[in-house]
């Protein structure tokens, strides 16, 4: 006879099995933001490529726009470049470079060599706005909407499969929000 | 026998003194003991996410340097409160960055689910316990059976 008393463990194996499954399948190096479906941090930050001249999001207003947090010595910035290309060349998405505590000529020459994504690239040696941003792993890219609140956050290099899924799809909808 | 115990207290003072050498911050200047404990005390409590299971204190990251001199420009220079530097750190990083999490509504099966799983385990204990003591009082029919089992001669397995 089968009582429900011995059913007890194999529905704690299942229960903590669950549990630990789906633990399994987090990155804990992937921590989510608190800026999500917050204000980007306002900054104005020198251009990369000028001797003057300032960029922020407050310049990007009305606009979808990502914000790409990238340094010549990172090596995941290598390993997304050529998708970031993609979507700036084929799909038509702006994408604000922030180069995070990198050295200027080091960075153009990286732009020059490999192609540069980017309409503009903001310069942050410091990494001040790194920190305003919650920054802690480059690369790291935000979707962005027109009133300038952050929508998405991808830690770590972007693949073409995050940008084919996750972003295009998210920049296209809120670009259809911005219209009507 | 004194010798080896002054010499093994002598060493485990100077491993002990020896500690806070090793940390990776640079040298910082306190106008007061309450300004440095405060700056002391945030950097062992707050997780570098570069490094996870090392705090702000220990870590050698560059972001960790980075962020100690955020907190001791906070604490030290503006002499902002503890909780303002803990709202500016977790408002860029998340709740995340703190080993005590804050108490809220979705933190709260962190906080009471031990004492939760506790309580469940005690209640089946207790259960269990009750069910091993019970005991009543035998019917008619088990009285005959016993008084028969404890007379019969033979102890071996009945023969059929």
């Amino acid at each position: 006879m089968l009582r429900a008393r011995y059913l007890i463990p194999l529905v704690l194996f299942l229960v903590i099995g669950v549990f630990l499954a789906v633990g399994l399948t987090k990155d804990p190096s992937r921590v989510p933001s608190p800026l999500i479906d917050k204000p980007v941090p306002a900054f104005e930050l020198p251009l990369l490529d000028a001797d003057s001249g300032r960029i922020g999001p407050e310049d990007m207003r009305g606009q979808v726009w990502l914000l790409n947090i990238w340094a010549t010595w990172c090596a995941g910035c290598r390993e997304e470049h050529h998708v970031l290309m993609e979507a700036a060349a084929r799909d038509g998405v702006r994408i604000l470079g922030l180069d995070y505590k990198d050295e200027r000529a080091a960075a153009l020459r990286w732009l020059d060599e490999r192609g540069d994504p980017y309409f503009a690239s903001a310069f942050d040696p410091e990494g001040r706005v790194g920190i305003d941003l919650g920054v802690y792993g480059v690369p790291e890219t935000y979707v962005i909407d027109a009133q300038g609140i952050v929508r998405h956050k991808t830690i770590g290099p972007v693949s073409m499969e995050t940008l084919k899924q996750e972003i295009l799809p998210l920049v296209r909808r809120l670009q259809k929000g911005a219209q009507s | 026998m004194t010798a080896v115990w002054r010499a093994s207290i002598a060493l485990a003072a100077a491993l002990a003194a020896a500690a806070p050498v090793i940390a990776a911050d640079s040298i910082r200047e306190f106008d007061n003991a309450a300004e440095e404990s405060r700056y002391r005390d945030l950097l062992e409590e707050v997780r570098c996410l570069v490094c996870q299971n090392e705090s702000l204190a220990s870590s050698s990251a560059d972001l960790a340097q980075d962020l100690r001199n955020e907190v001791y420009r906070l604490v030290v220079v503006e002499d902002r409160s503890r909780e303002e530097a803990v709202e500016f750190l977790t408002a860029r990083y998340g709740d995340f960055v703190l080993y005590r999490p804050p108490m809220k509504r979705s933190t709260w099966l962190l906080w009471f689910g031990p004492l939760i799983l506790l309580a469940l385990g005690g209640v089946i204990a207790y259960v269990i316990v009750r069910q091993r003591t019970e005991s009543r009082p035998l019917t008619a029919e088990e009285h005959e059976r016993a008084r028969r089992l404890l007379t019969r001669d033979d102890d071996g397995p009945e023969a059929r």
